[in-house]
C-alpha cells in the first residue's frame, strides 16, 4: 500500500508538470496585452523592452524552466501585471485562499451532514412520505437554476434571519446564509446519488441473505448498504470540495465575499496571464491531491478494488 | 443516531472555531448626537489603479477627487472658485499665470499620519509626472498648453535627454506657483479642476521610480491624501474608505465622516434591494426595473442631473480590422462612400433609439445636432456654441426616410460597380455586461435594417468583452458602426476635438491620443500602407493602394484635412471666442455635413436612490466635478421625486 | 413528486422467479402421457428474454415517466414548429404601438394590442423592456438550449463510454487515461468553460466544444470505477476461464449492467448542460443578445425578482427551464431502473 502511493505521489509530480506545461504553452498562445495595464499607448519598443524585463522574449521552455525553478526554489508563482500592477501573485492569493478553504470546508461539512442522512432516510423509506419529500427537494434543487435560487435565498434569506445582505468576515452571522447556499447543490448530489446506490445495493443477494438470517433492516442499512453505497460517491470528495470552492463564483459575487471562485473570473476578464497560469496551476495541484486521496479512500472502502497490481489479474 | 449527533456537535465546533478566530469586532452603534455621518454604497467596476497622473478615466478620478484637492474647483453653480489656491493672477498677455498656495494643508498616508506640507513644488512634481512618457499618462493631451511641456515629452519618448526646468511650471517659493503657456487657452482656468494638474507629494513618487515606470498609486500605501477626505482603505475588488479630513481648508462644508464603497459584482442587482433594506444609502435604479420602481418604491426614487458633459456618439470606422468573414473589405468602400454614410445617417431614427433605449420621457431634450453639446459652451457674448451659424440646416442631414432611400439608391448603384455585395455586413460592437448598450445596439439594428432593407445593411451584433473593452474594439478597430462617447474635460469646444485629433507616429506605430475612427491612417499614404501590411488581421491590406487611388478615399482625406485645419485654426485662436468658436463649428458642421460622425445624445438624467441633495454638490458639465462628495448632507430617509424638484427649483433660485 | 422504484422485498422477488421459472399446471396436464415427438429430440434450450425489448416494457409501466416523456417530446417538437405556427411574432424585433410610435414596453402577460400591421394581438407572455415577445423568445430559448443540451449529453456518451470501457478493462491504458484525467479534470471544468468561452467568439459552438472539453473524462472515469468494480466479480472471472472474449464480455457482461447508470448521467447531463450555459451567460461571456438561449432569458430576468410588476420575466422561463431539468431527472432515473436487467425478471 505505502509503495502504491508512493508511486502514486511519483507519477502525481509527473502529471503536475505537464498541467503546468500545457497551461505555460497555452499562456504564451494569449494575447501579450495581458501583460500590460496601459498597451494601447506603448509603442513596439516599449512593449519588446518590457517584454525583455519579464523575460517573456525567451524560449517557451527556458521561461517553462525559470518558473518551475522558481516555484520550487522560491515558492513564487510570478508577479501580476494587470490584475494588480507589480504584485506578485502569491500577495494577492495569500489572504483570499484561507477564506476560501473556510467556506468549501464547511460547506462540505454541511453538505455531508445533511446530505448523507437524507439520502440514507430517503432510501430506507423510499416511496413513503419522507421519500417524497425528499426528492421533491432534489429536484426542486436541481430543476432551478443556481442563478436564481442563490438570489432568491440571499434576498429573502436575509430577510426572514434579519440578516444584512453582505458577507463579513468578523460576523459570524453572514456566514450562515454562503455556507448554506455553497452547500446546498452538494446536499442534493450526495443525497440523490446516495439513495440511488443505496437502492441498488439493497437488492443485492447478500443483503437478501442477510435478511434471511434474520438481521435487523437498519444493522444491514448502516452496516452494509450504506457502506458499499457509500464507496462511489466517496471518491469523489475531494473533486466535490474543489468544485465547490471553484464554482463559488455565484455565492462570492452575491455576498461580496473576496475569495478564489470570483477572483478566477476576474482575472480572466482582464486577461491577467500571470494570474490565470498560477490559478490554474494551484487548482490542478489540489485537484490532484485530491485525486489520490480519493483513489485511496476508495481501495480503503471496498476491499474488493485492487490497485496494487495483483498477479493473475488481467 | 447517536453518533450522527455526535457528529453533527463536532461539526458545529469546527464552524464555531472557523468563524470563532476572528469574532466580531464592530461595537453596535448607538443612536446619539455624535454618531458619525456615513455613506454607504456598492460599487460593481474597481479601479486598476490609484494614479490620478496615469489614469485617463472617470472611475478613477472619482477616488482622487475626492483625496487630493486641485488648485481651483467649481461651486455648485458651476463658478470657478478657489481651492489649494488662494487666489492668482495672470499676466496682460494671459500668457504667465501665478497661483498663491494656501498655507497649512498636509498630505497624509494611508494610516491617517501626518506626511508633509502641501508646497508648490507639488504641482511641479505633478506636472513632471503626465509628462514623463513612461507614465503612460492617459490625460497627458490636456498638459500640452503648457510651454515646453510637449517638447520635453517628445524629447524623452524618442531617448533623449530633456531638462524638465525648460518646461513652464515653476514654484517661485513654497507657497507660490507660476504656469507658463504656450498660447493664450481660454478654457485654462476651470480647466485646472482636473486630474492631470492635480499635486503630487514628489519625494514619494521619486522613491517608487522603477525601470518601467513607477509604483506610485498601485496600493494604498503608495498614494498620500490631501483633498476632502483620506482614503485609508483600497483593497480591490472588495472595498474603498476614505474618512474626512479634518484638516483640509475646506472641512466645514464636508458633511460626511465616512464614505464606504463595497464591491460586489451583482451591485446593479442588489444596490436597489439593499436601498429599501437601508443597508445602503445610494444606488442607480437602471431602466429595466426603473417601470417597477415607479409603481412600487417611487417615494426612493430621485434622478441624477442631466450630463452634458458626455456625448454618446455614432462613429464610422474607416479601418476596421474584424476577420474577413464580416467581409471588412466592402465595408471600407462603402465608407468611403458620402452616399452610403449619408443613406444610414439619414436612416437611423435618433429619436427612437434614444426613447426605446436610453430615457422614454426626456429623450427629445437630448439629442444634439453638434458635437459640442448644446448649452456646454457659450462665446463670452453668452452664444451657445451650438446656436453658431456654422450649424444652420444641420438638422437636413438627420433622420429623413425619403432621403435615406434616394442615398441607398445611390450608393447601391456607386458600389455595385465597384464590386460590393449587397447586403453589406455592418459589425456593431457593444459591451457585454452592459444592458443599456445591448439594448441600444438591437434596437439600432434593428431600425437600420427596416428603414435601408436587408438588401441593404445587415447588422451583426458584436458583443465587446466587459474589461478592456475599448482597447479590444473601439482601438483595436472592431467594428463598422459604433456608439461611442466623449467626456468633456473643459468647458471649451476644443475638448470635443479630441476625440478624433489622435494621431500614429509612422516610425514607432504608437498611437497617441485617440483615434476613434482611425482617420489619422487616411492622411498619410505611408502609414495607410503600413498599418495595414503590418497589423492587418485581414485581407484588406492586399487593396491598401487600391484604396488609396479611389476618388473616395482622396475626396475623405481632403476633408479630413480642411476639418484639421479648421480645429488647427481654433486653438491658435485663443483671445477671440467668438472667432474661435466659429473655427470650431466649422469644422464640426463640416464632419457631420459629410456624414462623417452622427451626433446622438448627452447623458440623460439617470433615476436614482439616494439620501444626498445633489444640488448642492459641485456641478460642471466637466472633468471629475460632479464626483465629488463635499458640500453635500447626507438626509436622514432617501430624496423623493417630489423633494428632488423641490431642490431642483430652490438651486435655480440660488438658494444653496 | 415521487420517483417509482421497484420493490425489491424479497418474498415476492421470489414468488416472481419462481413463476417465471414453473409455468403453473394441473395435475391432469402435467402427469399426461405424451407420445413420442421427433422434433422435440431435436429442440434446444431457448430464452425469449430480450434486453432492449423487457427494458421498454418495465419503462411503459412507469405512468409518470412516460408522461414525462410526452412533455419532453412535446415541448421539443414545439420549440420547432413554433415559428412556423399562424400569428406568431419574430422573436428578435421589438415591437412598436402604432400609436405613439415607441416600443411596447414591459406589457404584462395576456395584454391585447394593436399592431403595427393593424392586427390586433395577444402578447401571451408579455413584453421586455425592448417590446420583444417573450412568447417567442421563450420557445426559441428553449430551443437553442435543449439543442446545446442534447449535443452535449450525447457527446459526452459516446467519447465517454468508448473511452471508459478502455479505461476500465484494458489495464495498459490505465496510465495513459489516468494521466489524461489528471490533466483534464483536474482543470476544474468552470474554468475551461470560462476560458474558452472567453479566447473564442461567443457562440453556440463554442459553448458546445467548451462544455464537452472536459465532459467526457467524468463519464469515461464513472464507467471505469463501475467496471473495475464488476470485473473481478466472479461471473466475468468464470467467462474469462471459460474462454470469452474481451469485447464480448464488455458489450454482454459489463455494459449491460451500467446502462442504467449511463441513462441516468445522460439525462442528467442535458439539464447540466443547460445550466452551464446560464452560467456562462451569467460571467458575461455567454451567447449574443440576438440568439435567445435560456441563460439569456433566465439573467435578464433575475436582475427583476425584486419587482413584482416585471418579476414575470424571470417566472416562464425559470419554469421551462425546471420542467425540462425535472422531466430528465424523473425519465432519466425511471429508465435507468427499467434497464437494470436486475429488473426484469419479473
Amino acid at each position: 500500500m505505502v509503495k502504491y502511493i508512493g508511486k502514486r505521489l511519483a507519477r502525481s509530480i509527473i502529471t503536475l508538470v505537464i498541467i503546468v506545461s500545457i497551461v505555460f504553452v497555452l499562456m504564451r498562445k494569449m494575447p501579450i496585452t495581458g501583460y500590460f495595464p496601459n498597451y494601447d499607448h506603448m509603442s513596439p519598443e516599449q512593449i519588446q523592452n518590457s517584454l525583455h524585463q519579464m523575460g517573456l522574449d525567451k524560449p517557451v521552455a527556458e521561461q517553462l524552466f525559470i518558473f518551475l525553478k522558481n516555484v520550487v526554489t522560491k515558492g513564487s508563482l510570478g508577479i501580476s501585471y494587470v490584475y494588480r500592477n507589480q504584485v506578485p501573485v502569491t500577495d494577492v492569493l495569500a489572504p483570499k485562499i484561507p477564506l476560501s478553504l473556510k467556506l468549501g470546508v464547511l460547506a462540505l461539512l454541511v453538505a455531508l451532514m445533511i446530505g448523507l442522512p437524507l439520502g440514507t432516510i430517503m432510501a430506507q423509506h423510499k416511496g413513503k412520505i419522507v421519500d417524497k419529500i425528499g426528492t421533491g427537494f432534489i429536484v426542486l434543487i436541481q430543476a432551478v437554476p443556481a442563478a436564481v435560487y442563490f438570489l432568491f435565498i440571499q434576498i429573502y434569506g436575509t430577510e426572514l434571519l434579519n440578516l444584512p445582505l453582505m458577507f463579513k468576515e468578523t460576523d459570524a452571522k453572514t456566514w450562515i446564509l454562503p455556507v448554506f447556499s455553497l452547500a446546498l447543490p452538494n446536499i442534493s448530489y450526495y443525497a440523490m446519488w446516495l439513495r440511488r446506490y443505496m437502492v441498488d445495493e439493497s437488492t443485492k443477494d447478500y443483503v437478501k441473505l442477510a435478511k434471511i438470517k434474520g438481521f435487523s433492516e437498519r444493522k444491514i442499512m448502516f452496516k452494509h448498504v450504506f457502506r458499499n453505497a457509500f464507496v462511489p460517491l466517496g471518491q469523489y470528495l475531494p473533486t466535490t470540495f474543489l468544485n465547490t470552492v471553484v464554482g463559488s463564483i455565484y455565492i462570492e459575487s452575491l455576498y461580496s465575499v473576496p475569495g478564489m471562485g470570483g477572483l478566477l473570473v476576474d482575472v480572466v476578464k482582464r486577461q491577467d496571464n500571470s494570474m490565470v497560469q498560477a490559478i490554474v496551476i494551484l487548482f490542478a495541484s489540489v485537484g490532484i491531491i485530491g485525486l489520490i486521496v480519493g483513489d485511496i479512500m476508495m481501495t480503503l472502502l471496498d476491499p474488493r478494488i485492487s490497485f496494487a497490481g495483483r498477479k493473475g489479474a488481467r | 443516531m447517536k453518533k450522527y449527533f455526535s457528529l453533527l456537535i463536532a461539526v458545529l465546533m469546527i464552524s464555531a472555531i472557523i468563524c470563532g478566530c476572528s469574532q466580531n469586532t464592530d461595537q453596535p452603534s448607538n443612536g446619539s448626537n455624535d454618531e458619525p455621518v456615513v455613506f454607504r454604497m456598492l460599487y460593481d467596476v474597481e479601479n486598476t489603479t490609484l494614479n490620478y497622473l496615469a489614469s485617463g478615466k472617470e472611475l478613477e478620478h472619482a477616488v482622487a477627487c475626492n483625496m487630493v484637492d486641485g488648485l481651483v474647483e467649481f461651486d455648485n453653480h458651476s463658478n470657478i472658485v478657489p481651492a489649494m489656491a488662494e487666489s492668482w493672477t495672470t499676466s496682460d498677455d494671459g500668457l504667465v499665470w501665478t497661483f498663491k498656495i494656501r498655507q497649512g494643508q498636509k498630505w497624509y498616508d494611508n494610516t491617517g499620519k501626518e506626511i508633509a506640507d502641501v508646497t508648490a513644488n507639488d504641482w511641479v512634481s505633478g506636472l513632471k509626472l503626465v509628462c514623463d512618457p513612461k507614465t503612460d499618462s492617459g490625460t497627458y493631451d490636456q498638459v500640452k498648453v503648457i510651454k515646453g511641456a510637449e517638447a520635453y515629452f517628445n524629447a524623452l519618448a524618442a531617448g533623449n535627454e530633456a531638462n524638465f526646468d525648460d518646461v513652464g511650471v515653476k514654484a517661485i517659493d513654497a507657497y507660490t506657483l507660476e504656469y507658463t503657456l504656450e498660447r493664450p487657452t481660454p478654457y485654462f482656468l476651470g480647466g485646472l479642476a482636473y486630474a492631470c494638474w492635480l499635486p503630487v507629494y514628489g519625494p514619494l513618487v521619486d522613491s517608487l521610480v522603477t525601470e518601467t515606470g513607477n509604483d506610485f498609486g498601485t496600493s494604498i500605501d503608495k498614494i498620500y491624501s490631501c483633498g476632502a477626505f483620506i482614503l485609508t482603505e483600497w483593497e480591490p475588488q472588495v472595498k474603498q474608505t476614505f474618512v474626512k479630513n479634518t484638516n483640509n481648508w475646506d472641512a466645514d462644508r464636508v458633511y460626511l465622516d465616512r464614505i464606504e464603497k463595497t464591491y460586489n459584482a451583482e451591485a446593479a442587482t442588489l444596490a436597489p434591494t439593499m436601498v429599501l433594506r437601508d443597508e445602503i444609502d445610494f444606488a442607480k435604479i437602471s431602466n429595466d426595473i426603473l417601470d417597477d420602481w415607479k409603481t412600487n418604491n417611487i417615494n426612493y426614487l430621485s434622478k441624477s442631473r442631466e450630463d452634458a458633459m458626455w456625448h454618446y456618439f455614432y462613429a464610422f470606422n474607416f479601418r476596421p480590422t474584424y476577420p474577413d468573414e464580416y467581409k471588412p473589405e466592402d465595408w471600407m468602400r462603402c465608407v468611403m462612400n458620402a452616399n452610403f454614410r449619408h443613406a444610414i445617417m439619414s436612416a437611423l431614427d435618433r429619436e427612437f433609439v434614444v426613447q426605446s433605449a436610453v430615457d422614454q420621457e426626456s429623450y427629445k431634450s437630448l439629442i444634439q445636432h453638434s458635437i459640442t453639446p448644446a448649452g456646454s459652451c457659450y462665446t463670452d457674448k453668452g452664444v451657445d456654441f451650438a446656436d453658431m451659424p456654422a450649424f444652420d440646416g444641420i438638422d437636413a442631414n438627420f433622420y429623413n426616410l425619403d432621403k435615406a432611400n434616394e442615398y441607398k439608391a445611390k450608393a447601391m448603384e456607386e458600389l455595385s460597380a465597384k464590386g460590393v455585395t449587397f447586403p453589406v455586413t455592418m459589425l456593431i460592437s457593444y459591451q457585454s455586461g452592459d444592458k443599456n448598450y445591448e439594448n441600444e445596439c438591437v434596437i439600432v439594428k434593428q431600425q437600420l435594417e427596416k428603414a435601408l432593407g436587408t438588401d441593404f445593411v445587415k447588422l451583426e451584433l458584436w458583443a465587446g468583452p466587459s474589461e478592456n473593452f475599448l482597447s479590444e474594439t473601439r482601438s483595436a478597430g472592431k467594428y463598422s458602426f459604433m456608439r461611442v462617447r466623449w467626456g468633456a474635460d473643459y468647458i471649451d469646444p476644443q475638448t470635443w476635438t479630441d476625440p478624433f485629433g489622435g494621431s500614429t507616429n509612422a516610425e514607432t506605430g504608437l498611437e497617441a491620443g485617440n483615434t476613434y475612427n482611425r482617420w489619422n491612417l487616411i492622411l498619410d499614404d505611408e502609414l495607410f500602407r503600413n498599418n495595414f501590411t503590418a497589423i492587418s488581421t485581414n485581407s484588406i491590406g492586399n487593396f491598401a493602394d487600391e484604396f488609396i487611388a479611389s476618388d473616395d478615399f482622396k475626396e475623405v482625406r481632403t476633408i479630413l484635412e480642411e476639418y484639421y485645419a479648421l480645429v488647427d485654426a481654433g486653438i491658435q485662436e485663443g483671445v477671440d471666442l467668438t472667432k474661435r468658436f466659429e473655427s470650431f463649428a466649422k469644422a464640426e458642421a463640416l464632419l457631420i455635413n459629410n456624414a462623417l460622425i452622427v451626433p446622438c445624445y448627452i447623458g440623460p438624467a439617470n433615476y436614482q436612490a439616494t439620501k444626498l441633495n445633489i444640488y448642492e454638490g459641485a456641478y460642471a458639465a466637466c472633468g471629475y466635478t460632479k464626483l465629488m462628495y463635499k458640500g453635500m448632507h447626507l438626509q436622514d430617509h432617501f430624496i423623493s421625486m417630489e423633494e428632488y424638484e423641490t431642490n431642483l427649483k430652490d438651486w435655480i433660485d440660488g438658494k444653496y | 413528486m415521487g420517483m417509482r422504484f421497484k420493490n425489491p422485498r424479497v418474498g415476492q422477488l421470489e414468488n416472481s422467479v419462481s413463476e417465471a421459472i414453473c409455468t403453473k399446471l394441473s395435475d391432469e396436464e402435467a402427469f399426461k402421457l405424451v407420445p413420442f415427438d421427433e422434433n422435440a429430440v431435436e429442440r434446444t434450450g431457448y430464452s425469449n428474454y430480450s434486453y432492449w425489448r423487457s427494458t421498454f416494457r418495465a419503462f411503459r409501466k412507469n405512468t409518470l415517466a412516460m408522461a414525462l416523456v410526452c412533455i419532453v417530446l412535446g415541448i421539443l417538437i414545439f420549440t420547432f414548429i413554433q415559428p412556423y405556427l399562424p400569428n406568431q411574432l419574430d422573436s428578435f424585433q421589438s415591437n412598436i404601438d402604432p400609436k405613439s410610435g415607441a416600443i411596447f414596453r414591459n406589457l404584462e402577460p395576456g395584454t391585447e394590442v394593436t399592431l403595427e400591421n393593424g392586427k390586433l394581438f395577444k402578447f401571451i407572455l408579455g413584453t421586455n423592456e425592448l417590446g420583444q415577445d417573450l412568447w417567442s423568445r421563450l420557445w426559441g430559448a428553449t430551443r437553442t438550449s435543449l439543442l446545446i443540451g442534447v449535443a452535449v449529453a450525447c457527446i459526452e456518451a459516446i467519447i465517454g463510454i468508448a473511452a471508459g470501457v478502455l479505461w476500465g478493462y484494458v489495464r495498459q491504458t490505465d496510465v495513459i487515461f489516468t494521466e489524461l484525467y489528471n490533466i483534464l479534470d483536474n482543470v476544474p471544468s468552470s474554468l475551461v468553460l470560462i476560458l474558452v468561452s472567453y479566447m473564442m467568439k461567443p457562440s453556440v459552438g463554442t459553448l458546445l466544444l467548451a462544455m464537452s472539453l472536459t465532459r467526457w473524462i467524468g463519464m469515461a472515469r464513472f464507467i471505469r470505477n463501475q467496471i473495475i468494480i464488476i470485473r473481478d466479480r466472479e461471473y466475468n472471472l468464470a467467462s474469462r476461464c471459460l474462454g470469452t472474449g474481451t469485447l464480448t464480455i464488455i458489450f454482454r457482461n459489463l455494459l449491460p449492467y451500467l446502462v442504467s447508470v449511463i441513462m441516468l448521467r445522460m439525462a442528467l447531463s442535458i439539464p447540466d448542460a443547460i445550466a452551464s450555459e446560464v452560467f456562462i451567460t451569467y460571467i458575461g461571456l455567454g451567447l449574443p443578445a440576438e440568439v435567445p438561449s435560456l441563460g439569456n432569458l433566465i439573467n435578464v430576468g433575475r436582475k427583476l425578482m425584486m419587482s413584482p410588476t416585471l418579476r414575470y420575466q424571470l417566472i416562464y422561463p425559470t419554469i421551462i427551464l425546471s420542467i425540462v431539468t425535472v422531466s430528465f431527472y424523473v425519465v432519466g432515473n425511471a429508465f435507468s431502473d427499467a434497464a437494470d436487467p436486475k429488473n426484469h425478471i419479473n
